[in-house]
């Protein structure tokens, strides 16, 4: 190649430069699309493999069925290809939350929680050797007991919100034993989350199957071994040497392990299982005598049996106890025992056959105990009842006594009241009475002499008066008479009898008299005086009267007083008395009954330890014989990583994507492929002209080629290196970030492969390149002549439609012209139909994934759905079809709409004979009343969509497990959990998306499984609609939201229910995770077919207007305007998109029902149909992109320069 | 005097081809009155095809104070779609390699014409007028250079313009057929009455036009008129 011909290529890249890049981006698109979804798959392996390596995953798992100890471990790891051999074992509980309610699954089934033990010790500095290693996260590994670790995926990755609460650090989980006490197998059942561990066991949403709850296990933590009280392991983790170097999911990989799968059981168990089992039957004895020893102690515990029972069955619950004593002097120790295995177990049995003999006594004791207990109860409750009664009427007599003695109380007070009251005035007037005594006497005294003297007085008077009289009259006698009477009363002078000396007597008498008359006058006034002071004081003296009368008074009362007293004292102590012996007669009630009571008690716990301990017993011997019965058939089963389900569910999508990148690089490929070929034969035809000039110049074929070869191959290379860097980068990382809400995997590193860069670099160059040199060549095959003269412009021609005539001459003329210029260049025509189709096909594909994933739960759950009902509550304990008592919990107008017994349970599926084998994990339900299940389920053809109606005689499966089994109706379907299997005949295909369901009538249930009377563990609810709104106000909303919480609490606080699980808010958690994927989905696809669209349709549209400048310029020459000369050409792009549109529209269809059936899950169906509005909108985009591409072609439509384009050839 | 149909004044036209700037069109100035049949003459690069461009609208001359008046109207001063309503309704072109649309049949090449116009004449008449009533359905290139050429002027003429303007019109046929040509033009000049321009760099051809416009190196060199031109038909070269 000649400098100028190299000038020349760079210069036609210069200048040429649209061109260029848009070649270099098409083939960008087309290598980066077709290296980025290849990558993907094996980034996905890588990154797993490289995790799977780091926590060193085991290559197989073993499983025995006589379990594994430490010598087991060594002899694995004594065979020469076997690195590693690591023991775990596990118990399944299930989880309870808070309220003490049991935890459940999105599934609505008991959640199973795992605790798995685990070495931590060993984890710290033990390297290699040790399988399925955990990696610490956050937090730290378990020091002491109770507690555990979690994977990150339940704590931060688990779509489930509460899951994750329940997972956090410093969270309690507590597990209990399903039917079984997990205390015997761990040594604590609540455990404290200390940190968050990767571990390689699980890495997806499916941790796999259990034997508990309803066969799904949800959830996992891990313990320190010395957790767990067995002895033994449950699982062996084998490490293959050099497995290692193979990497996961590859074919090397499965080639080694395929070797050591079957050797490992078939040429090295033997020997190392024959050495457990006899070490097992060391253990067996041991056991066996433990056992024995403990029905030995029933001796002595049975013994507290006999006060209990009546004389008979004394006598013969001694007997017994006589028998087992005889037994219990077999039991024989240590090596002896050993030899003696069968023998141990069977004397064993026999024990437990008498004291399982015992049982009547003890049960009779237990219900003959509580009888007499009540008898002896209601005999001393009587005396006690009498001992009240007379307690009650001593305090009656108490309360009267005291009542009355209260009154006389009031009354004493009253009175004394009163005498303070009194006294305080006889005190203030001590001395007064006496002066008053004393002056009334005095009074009385002077009184008496007054009247004395005044009839004295009186006397001397009238005897004066007679005197005077006699001495008028002069009749001595009577005066003398009278003087003597005179001489009485004054002191007179008897001698004198002389009248004269009589008459001066009487005249002295007479003043005598007059003297003593004063006096008398005096002493009279002297009386008064006293008489009034006397009346003064009388009051006072009334007083004191009353005084002494109120003092007797009180006195009197004192007495009454005392003596109420006396009595109320009596009556107390009466009353003390009563209480006294009441008392006493209770407390003997009490230790009485507190002895009854222990008797009781002792034959309870009697009962208890013959309930709980002889079938522990029991089945421990009956384990012990069944091993001595195993040991000699003792053998190993082996599992590869298979058995990890998140391993194969890994896989499965690495997969998943492999298909993906089948077809959709391939497409954007083989566009971009037809896009350079088109662009490159252009860019050569146009340069004819100088092909031919170099060609005259005599430069040979090969030399002009190169410039060509080197443009395309240049733009191939830049393209492919701009795609590949792109492509393996971007893709992958995006496509793994979407799924790391649903793999544990932490991290992916985009690697370069060689291989896809290899086939897409060199299919890039081929098609750019080759087809450049096809044009190349096809031109120099020319005269150089030739090629000097423009190429004569394709020449019209008439279109097979111009032959139709009624349809031609329908068209108008631009219509004509369109079409006729549609069909002259008809590489552009389905190219450019191409590039529309595919774009619309992309975006309904994106869209219509998005509706498959988007509406899945829609489809699923609502009143137009697959479940129909809003919630489902689990029964504690399952009822059947006549028990309408439970389901009058559920009768909850304003509520509850309708409610309907269930029966759920998970089962395992298979068709072996449509080549099924493996097993399937289904929900089997068996709903009450077939008439209303299509209320609460429906079961609609899954193609059909019509309601099948529900029927006796078959089963009604959903389409997904059809589809896996290749099952028809009328073929059959093998159902299966544990020891239950039946097969049944396909009654009908239904609609369901999320999970597998197959369905039953109780009547074909009940035939088919020979179970009885099908028992109803859960029940449908159909709320009332006030609880289910979900649009409108938010005040509504959250009003419903908060009655279905109520409900749910009201619910739950029913001893029927267990637990209640709303549909809505499985719609909630899942929903959201959906929502995410969908639009990650949509932004891919609108992208991808945004960049399509705009690549392909700029291109051709720009080849389109080069080659036709001419005719656009000389149809502006005619006078179009700029649209018309626009719509000259848009005629047709329009007539393109439409048939473009319509034709993606069709083919978006399998492309969506291929993608969708690639992206499935197992467990899922996803929507497979498309909706209205997903053709519309992917229609609506094409055209938006369409119109967006034909708008900027107009500005170079409108920059097309008349002058230069119809510049003559000169 | 009839007034002048067509008058250049002072216009010039420059094109810049990297560093060089050529002047294509150097102060213009002629005029051409209504009904002429003018020949611009000039060997290649005179500027006649410039002068063509800017007179038919399809390029713009200097915006240094030139004037390009037709029919009254200053044609320099036209908006980019008054400038196309002026192409679509006034003028016909008519192009040395007849730039007719290949996909288009006779008939159709002139419909896409006629369907802007707003008088337009009916094509098959006029393709009856050029002698191809019978090639109506044939495409351009089932047709001879001549015919294509007819169909060419046919398109022109249905549109039914005032003027003609024709570049190079024979110089992609043989000598009989530009003859022919040449009579059909000279002939419509005559009977239409139609403002007829013809670019050509043959000399032999000026005694059948009206008037003569010769350039030389993008001025123009002489205008001369004929009084009495000549039938095409009498003249040789």
């Amino acid at each position: 190649m000649t400098k100028a011909l190299f000038r020349d290529t760079l210069r036609a890249i210069r200048k040429t430069l649209s061109r260029f890049i848009s070649i270099v981006i098409i083939v960008a698109l087309g290598v980066g699309f077709l290296a980025g979804l290849k990558a993907v798959s094996p980034n996905m392996k890588a990154a797993a493999d490289s995790f799977y390596s780091d926590l060193k995953l085991c290559d197989l798992v073993l499983t025995s069925t006589v379990g594994f100890d430490a010598q087991d471990r060594d002899a694995l790891l004594a065979i020469e290809g076997v690195e590693a051999a690591t023991p775990s074992r596990f118990v399944d509980g299930l989880v309870y939350n808070e309220n003490g309610q049991l935890a459940q699954s999105l599934s609505g089934t008991a959640y199973v929680l795992r605790v798995i033990g685990y070495d931590f010790a060993q984890a710290a500095g033990s390297g290699t050797a040790r399988r399925n290693q955990l990696e610490l996260v956050n937090g730290r590994f378990p020091k002491n007991p109770g507690e555990c670790v979690v994977s990150v995926y339940e704590s931060e990755i688990n779509l489930q919100d509460e899951n994750r609460d329940r997972y956090k650090i410093g969270n309690k989980i507590s597990v209990k034993g399903d039917h079984e006490d997990l205390l015997d197998s761990i040594q604590t059942t609540e455990y404290t989350v200390v940190g968050t561990v990767y571990t390689p066991e699980f890495v997806s949403m499916e941790l796999g199957s259990s034997q508990a709850g309803g066969g799904e296990l949800c959830g996992y933590i891990y313990v320190a071994d010395s957790e767990f009280l067995m002895d033994y392991y449950t699982k062996m983790y084998i490490g293959i040497k050099g497995s290692d170097t193979a990497a996961a999911y590859s074919e090397a990989y499965d080639d080694v392990i395929r070797a050591w799968k079957d050797a490992l059981v078939e040429e090295f168990s033997a020997p190392i299982v024959a050495a457990r089992a006899e070490r097992m039957g060391k253990t067996i004895a041991e056991q066996a005598v433990a056992e024995r020893k403990k029905i030995g102690q029933f001796l002595t515990q049975a013994a507290t049996l006999l006060p209990i029972l009546g004389e008979e069955d004394q006598t013969a619950m001694r007997k017994l106890m006589e028998q087992l004593h005889q037994m219990q002097s077999s039991v024989k120790e240590g090596a002896e025992a050993e030899k003696d295995v069968a023998n141990q177990i069977l004397d064993g049995k026999k024990e437990l056959e008498l004291a399982r003999q015992m049982f009547p006594f003890a049960e009779k004791a237990g219900a003959e105990a509580p009888k007499a207990y009540e008898r002896q109860k209601a005999e001393m409750e009587k005396e006690i009842a009498d001992s009240e009664a007379k307690l009650a009427d001593g305090r009656k007599e108490y309360d009267r006594q005291s009542a009355e003695y209260n009154r006389q109380l009031g009354e004493y007070n009253k009175k004394y009241a009163e005498y303070q009251k009194a006294r305080e005035i006889v005190v203030a007037n001590a001395d007064a009475e006496g002066e008053y005594i004393a002056g009334k006497n005095k009074l009385e005294q002077a009184e008496a002499s007054y009247n004395i003297a005044r009839s004295a007085v009186e006397v001397g008077r009238s005897a004066l008066s007679t005197a005077r009289k006699a001495l008028d009259s002069e009749n001595s006698a009577r005066i003398e008479h009278a003087m003597g009477i005179l001489a009485l009363y004054f002191p007179l002078e008897p001698e004198d009898t002389t009248l004269e000396g009589l008459r001066k007597q009487i005249a002295e008498a007479e003043i005598e008299l007059n003297n003593q008359e004063d006096a008398l006058k005096d002493a009279e006034k002297q009386i008064a005086e006293g008489k009034k002071q006397m009346a003064a004081a009388e009051p006072l003296m009334k007083q004191l009267e009353e005084f002494r009368k109120g003092e007797k008074l009180l006195a009197e009362s004192y007495t009454k007083l005392a003596d109420a007293q006396r009595r109320l004292a009596d009556a107390q102590g009466q009353l003390d008395t009563g209480t006294l012996e009441l008392e006493q007669g209770k407390r003997l009630l009490t230790s009485e009954l507190a002895k009854a009571q222990q008797q009781i008690a002792d034959g309870d716990a009697f009962l208890h330890i013959m309930q709980e301990q002889i079938p522990n017993s029991e089945r421990r011997v009956k384990q012990g014989e069944n091993a001595i019965e195993a040991l000699p058939n003792a053998m190993w089963n082996i599992a590869t990583r298979d058995e990890f389900a998140g391993y194969t569910n890994y896989g499965d999508t690495a997969g998943n994507m492999e298909a993906f990148a089948l077809v959709f690089p391939v497409l954007f490929f083989l566009i971009a492929a037809l896009v350079s070929l088109t662009t490159m034969t252009r860019m050569v035809e146009d340069e004819r002209l100088q092909l031919g000039v170099l060609k005259a110049a005599g430069y040979s074929s090969g030399a002009i080629a190169f410039k060509y070869f080197f443009y395309a191959a240049t733009t191939a290379v830049l393209g492919s290196a701009i795609g590949l860097a792109l492509g393996f980068t971007l893709i992958p990382q995006a496509i793994f970030k979407a799924y790391s809400i649903l793999y544990l995997i932490p991290e992916m590193t985009p690697t370069f492969y060689l291989d896809t860069a290899a086939i897409s670099l060199g299919a890039a160059v081929l098609s750019t390149v080759g087809a450049v040199i096809f044009a190349v060549f096809r031109s120099l095959q020319l005269r150089p002549a030739q090629l000097m003269r423009p190429k004569a412009p394709k020449a019209g021609k008439r279109i097979l439609l111009e032959r139709v005539t009624p349809l031609w001459r329908g068209l108008s003329f631009d219509g004509k012209v369109t079409v006729r210029n549609l069909m002259r260049n008809k590489k552009r025509f389905i190219m450019t139909f191409a590039g529309i189709m595919a774009c619309t096909a992309l975006l309904l594909t994106g869209f219509g994934i998005g509706n498959s994933i988007g509406t899945m739960l829609d489809h699923q759950f609502g009143s137009e759905s697959v479940m129909r009902f809003d919630g489902q509550a689990l029964l504690s304990s399952p009822i059947t079809a006549a028990d309408t008592e439970t389901m009058k919990v559920f009768e909850q107008p304003g509520r509850i709409a309708e409610a309907l017994p269930i029966f759920m349970k998970n089962m395992y599926a298979s068709a072996p004979l449509h080549g099924f084998a493996r097993a399937l994990e289904v929900v089997m339900a068996v709903p009450r009343d077939a008439d209303i299940a299509a209320e609460f389920v429906s079961l609609a053809d899954d193609k059909s969509g019509e309601e099948l109606g529900f029927r006796d005689g078959g089963i009604y499966i959903n389409g997904k497990t059809a589809e896996l089994m290749n099952l028809k109706v009328g073929q059959r379907i093998t159902i299966e959990s544990g020891a239950t299997k039946a097969e049944i005949p396909v009654a009908g295909i239904v609609r369901n998306y999320v999970y597998h369901y197959v369905y039953m009538t109780p009547a074909t249930y009940e035939a088919y499984f020979n179970q009885g009377a099908t028992q109803f563990n859960a029940v449908l609810l159909k709320l009332d609609d006030s609880l289910n709104v979900t649009a409108g106000s938010k005040a509504a909303v959250n009003a419903a939201k908060e009655a279905k919480a109520q409900l749910s609490r009201d619910l739950t606080d029913e001893a029927e229910v267990v637990a209640l699980v709303y549909n809505s808010a499985i719609i909630d958690k899942v929903g959201a995770m959906l929502d995410i994927m969908e639009k990650v989905i949509l932004a891919v696809f609108v992208m991808a077919a945004g960049a399509l669209a705009f690549v392909v349709l700029y291109n051709l549209n720009n080849i389109n207007i080069y080659e036709r400048v001419r005719e656009l310029a000389t149809i502006k020459v005619l006078g179009f305007h700029d649209f018309e000369a626009s719509m000259y050409i848009y005629r047709e792009n329009i007539i393109l998109t439409v048939l473009g549109v319509g034709a993606g529209l069709l083919l978006g269809i399998p492309i969506h029902a291929f993608v969708i059936r690639t992206a499935e899950i197992e467990s899922m169906m996803f929507v497979r149909t498309l909706a209205p509005f997903n053709y519309v909108f992917a229609a609506i985009i094409t055209a938006v992109f369409a119109v967006g591409i034909n708008a900027l072609m107009h500005r170079r439509i409108k920059a097309i320069s008349m002058v230069e384009s119809l510049k003559s050839v000169e | 005097m009839a007034e002048s149909f067509i008058t250049f004044k002072n216009v010039s036209k420059t094109y810049q081809m990297g560093e060089v700037t050529i002047k294509a069109a150097d102060s213009v100035d002629f005029e051409i009155h209504e009904g002429e049949l003018a020949l611009i003459v000039g060997s290649s690069g005179a500027g006649k095809t410039t002068v063509l461009n800017i007179l038919g609208g399809m390029d713009s001359a200097d915006g240094d104070g030139g004037e390009v008046w037709v029919d009254g109207k200053e044609i320099t001063r036209l908006s980019n779609r008054k400038l196309t309503e002026y192409r679509r309704n006034q003028v016909g072109f008519v192009f040395q390699f007849y730039n007719l649309i290949p996909n288009l049949t006779a008939l159709e090449n002139l419909e896409i014409a006629t369907q802007l116009s707003e008088k337009p004449l009916a094509p098959t008449d006029v393709l009856a007028q050029v002698g191809l009533a019978d090639r109506t359905e044939n495409f351009p290139a089932q047709l001879s250079g001549g015919e294509q050429q007819r169909v060419s002027i046919a398109r022109a003429l249905a549109k039914n313009p005032r003027l003609l303007l024709c570049d190079e019109p024979t110089g992609a046929l043989d000598y009989a057929t530009g003859k022919q040509i040449l009579t059909m033009l000279q002939n419509t000049c005559r009977q239409t009455g139609k403002t007829i321009i013809i670019i050509t760099h043959n000399a032999a051809i000026e005694p059948i036009a009206d008037r003569v416009i010769r350039m030389r190196s993008g001025k123009v060199h002489q205008v001369s008129l004929n009084p009495k031109p000549k039938d095409v038909a009498d003249i040789e070269w």
